[in-house]
Formats: C-alpha cells, sequence, structure tokens
C-alpha cells in the first residue's frame, strides 16, 4: 500500500500545525477545507470521484461508494438498494479468496493367488480415494488507486460554463439528465483507466455483469496419484482380490467457483453529448 | 500557522492549485471544479484537464475521507491485461490398508497403504470480471 500526494499532504499539515501548538489528533473530515463560491455546472444527483481532500462546496460524501468500485448500471431504468455488491474494503485492502477443491482418483483391483486377511498390512485396497481441501487464499492482484467519491446536491451554477463533450459522469438517478446520454459501452463492466499507449475503450475480462451480479471463477487443477508398490511374496491370480494395483493415476477436476471479492456499487453512467 | 491555515495551504499544493482561486471553484474552460476526476471517450484529456496519471491501469475505490485518498494497491495493469492469479493448495490422498495372509516379496503390482501427498498449485486464472479502459483526467486549478 502507497500513499499518494493528500495523505501525506494532510499527514504533513497536521504535523505542522501540532508544533505550533494545536491540537494533532486526526482531522479526517479536514472540515477547515471548506470550499469556497462559485459552484459549479455539474446536475444535482451527479457522483464524482475527486483527487482532493474534501468534497466542493454543494458536494457531499457518497457514502454508498465507499469502500467500493462503481460499476455503470447494465440497462435502462433505476436501481434499488439493493445496488451493492459484497463488503466494503478498508483504504489499502486486498480482498483475498479460496476455493473448494474435491479430486478424486479410482484405484483398479489386483488379486494374489492366496487368500486375504491377516497378517501382511502392506498393500491397500482398492477403490476411490479422493480429497476434499481449500486452497490457500490469494489476491485477484488487480489494482486501484482511492479517490475521494462526492455527490452534488446543490443545482447546477448557472453562469458557471459548459461541461466538456465526452464527459462521463455517474448519476444517483433512474435516468440520465437533459444533455446526457447513457454509456452504453461501460454498462456491467468495472472501468479501468487507461494505460499510458493502451487503446481506448478496449473491454477486455468477461461478459458484462447482470445487475447484483458476484461474478466468480475458477481454476484448473491436475495431478497424479503414483503409489509406491507393497511387494507381496505371491504370484498374482486367483483368488485373494480387492487390492490396489500400483501406478499413476491423475486427476484433473477444476476447483469450485469463488468470487474474487472486490465490492461494488452500480451506479448509472451518463455521457455529455 | 494556525492548524486550519497549515492544512489549506498544504492541501492547496496538493491538488496543485495556484493562483488566487479557492478549492472547489470551476476552473476557466469549463464548469468542472478542480481536482475532479472523470472518464472521458478518447485517448486525450480536454483543455483544462490532465492526465490522471496515479490512476493509469489501475480500478478507482471510492472514500469518504480525504486522509484516505491517494492510497494505491498492486501494480498497475498494462493495456487490456487480464491479470490472472494462482492458489496453492495441500492435500493427501489416503489409501487404506488391506491385509494379505503373504509375507512381503517380489511381486509389486499391488499399491502399498499410506497417505500419499498430493499438493500443488492451481492453474493460473483471471478474476472472470469484465473491464473497460477509459482516458482519465483530472480538472486542473
Amino acid at each position: 500500500m502507497t500513499r499518494s500526494a493528500p495523505a501525506l499532504a494532510l499527514a504533513l499539515a497536521l504535523a505542522v500545525a501540532g508544533c505550533a501548538g494545536s491540537s494533532s489528533a486526526p482531522d479526517a473530515a479536514a472540515p477547515d477545507l471548506a470550499p469556497l463560491p462559485p459552484g459549479d455546472s455539474l446536475p444535482t444527483n451527479a457522483i464524482a470521484f475527486f483527487h482532493a481532500l474534501a468534497c466542493p462546496q454543494g458536494w457531499s460524501a457518497y457514502g454508498r461508494a465507499a469502500g467500493r468500485f462503481v460499476v455503470p448500471t447494465p440497462g435502462t431504468g433505476g436501481i434499488a438498494d439493493g445496488g451493492v455488491v459484497g463488503a466494503p474494503l478498508a483504504a489499502g485492502d486486498d480482498p483475498a479468496h479460496a476455493h473448494a477443491i474435491d479430486e478424486s482418483v479410482t484405484l483398479p483391483s489386483t488379486s494374489f493367488a492366496g487368500v486375504t486377511g491377516c497378517c501382511n498390512n502392506g498393500p491397500a485396497a482398492a477403490g476411490t480415494v479422493g480429497f476434499s481441501v481449500t486452497s490457500a487464499t490469494a489476491s485477484t492482484n488487480l489494482p486501484y488507486v482511492t479517490l475521494l467519491v462526492c455527490k452534488k446536491s446543490a443545482p447546477p451554477e448557472s453562469s458557471a460554463l459548459p461541461l466538456p463533450p465526452g464527459m462521463m459522469l455517474f448519476f444517483d438517478a433512474d435516468a440520465c439528465p437533459d444533455g446526457f446520454s447513457q454509456t452504453a459501452a461501460t454498462e456491467g463492466r468495472h472501468l479501468v483507466a487507461l494505460p499510458d499507449g493502451g487503446t481506448p475503450g478496449a473491454t477486455f475480462g468477461g461478459p458484462p455483469l447482470a445487475r447484483g451480479e458476484d461474478r466468480g471463477h475458477s481454476h484448473a487443477v491436475s495431478g497424479a496419484l503414483t503409489t509406491t508398490a507393497s511387494g507381496v511374496a505371491l504370484a498374482s491370480g486367483c483368488c485373494g482380490g480387492g487390492y490396489a494395483q500400483s501406478g499413476s493415476y491423475p486427476f484433473a477436476a477444476p476447483t469450485a467457483n469463488a468470487s474474487s471479492g472486490l465490492p461494488y456499487v452500480h451506479l448509472l453512467q451518463c455521457t455529455k453529448n | 500557522m494556525t492548524r486550519a491555515a497549515a492544512i489549506a495551504a498544504v492541501a492547496a499544493l496538493a491538488i496543485g492549485s495556484v493562483g488566487t482561486r479557492a478549492f472547489g471553484d470551476p476552473p476557466g474552460g469549463d464548469g468542472a471544479p478542480a481536482g475532479m476526476v472523470a472518464f472521458f471517450n478518447g485517448a486525450t484529456c480536454p483543455g483544462g484537464w490532465t492526465r490522471a496519471t496515479y490512476a493509469e491501469g489501475r480500478l478507482i475505490l471510492g472514500v469518504t475521507s480525504g486522509v484516505f485518498v491517494g492510497v494505491t494497491v498492486g501494480a498497475p495493469l498494462a493495456s487490456a491485461e487480464d491479470r490472472a492469479h494462482a492458489h496453492t493448495f495441500a492435500a493427501a490422498m489416503q489409501l487404506a490398508v488391506k491385509s494379505i495372509s503373504a509375507a512381503g516379496g517380489g511381486n509389486n503390482s499391488a499399491a502399498a497403504a499410506m497417505a500419499y501427498p498430493a499438493g500443488g498449485t492451481t492453474g493460473a486464472a483471471p478474476s472472470g470480471l469484465p473491464f473497460i479502459q477509459l482516458r482519465a483526467c483530472e480538472r486542473t486549478p
């Protein structure tokens, strides 16, 4: 986990203030940063990220997206309070998950020209054997950066300049406001900031999420049970049967599905026309 | 320096504020507030916006307290990288005893009754989640 300028800057500011004799207690809400007028031209109920210490004037922290990624709502129409999936993360959390693994092999029978019974306990019984375990936990290694998420409560400032075309905004609303259209390409997908040299708008990974879907995944598992022989002083043949035949027996059943544990909230995403 | 002044001064540095414009003022060029981060269709940011390089190759996790802004986890994705991961697991298969009325000897056709280790590492797989990569831009002061 690393921290960039705002978090470090606030820590520095608090340290400076502490040296001056004021309280050095952390002030997470940073109320002293109350922004100043004038307002902006974003519509009411717009939701946006900010690389800042506090929401601008006319905006407030949007708790429903706290500790969550935003996945644009699939389809049209609003979404009920059920639009959140998973438990929110704390900043710096790297969620891990595990998978159930069930594997089995069947060892065929071999027999000896003798009788079963006491007292050589070296050979094994033929039949199906296996194991049921849970894998070690692991992260999906999906990287993120934390940004302040705020919701606009004030009306748009009529004197402010218009917003740039092509700008994508989230809305806590059932439909896009005038001048915006729902962003079809992003519906049901996690949003990744374009890497340097990347292709804008490229989609990858799985198919879009359905509303409220907690997508799972699985892993291939392969291996083999290779036995050690148990020597017996008998020829093979009738009629002491039921002994496991020594050999190598492969297994290859995939793990059970598991969610990656990335919590999200659905929000309507609209693009400025 | 008062605590409030210290916070305001360093916060202005943190978001790159210059001149007399206060935090949250919409800068010239459009009506978006400084520090706002938005996605755009296209390869470049509009005038008055700059690439949010700290976010490139990353998802964005919402936080509601400024002290947690800018925390990063993991290494950025390459373009269209569907990152994979794997899991280790520990396991064993136990072959049960079936006794025989014979001494040990040279016929090795039977498997020995014992526990055989069967652990390892799963195949690597992606999360199965769907993604789209879009230009992220920050409104400059």
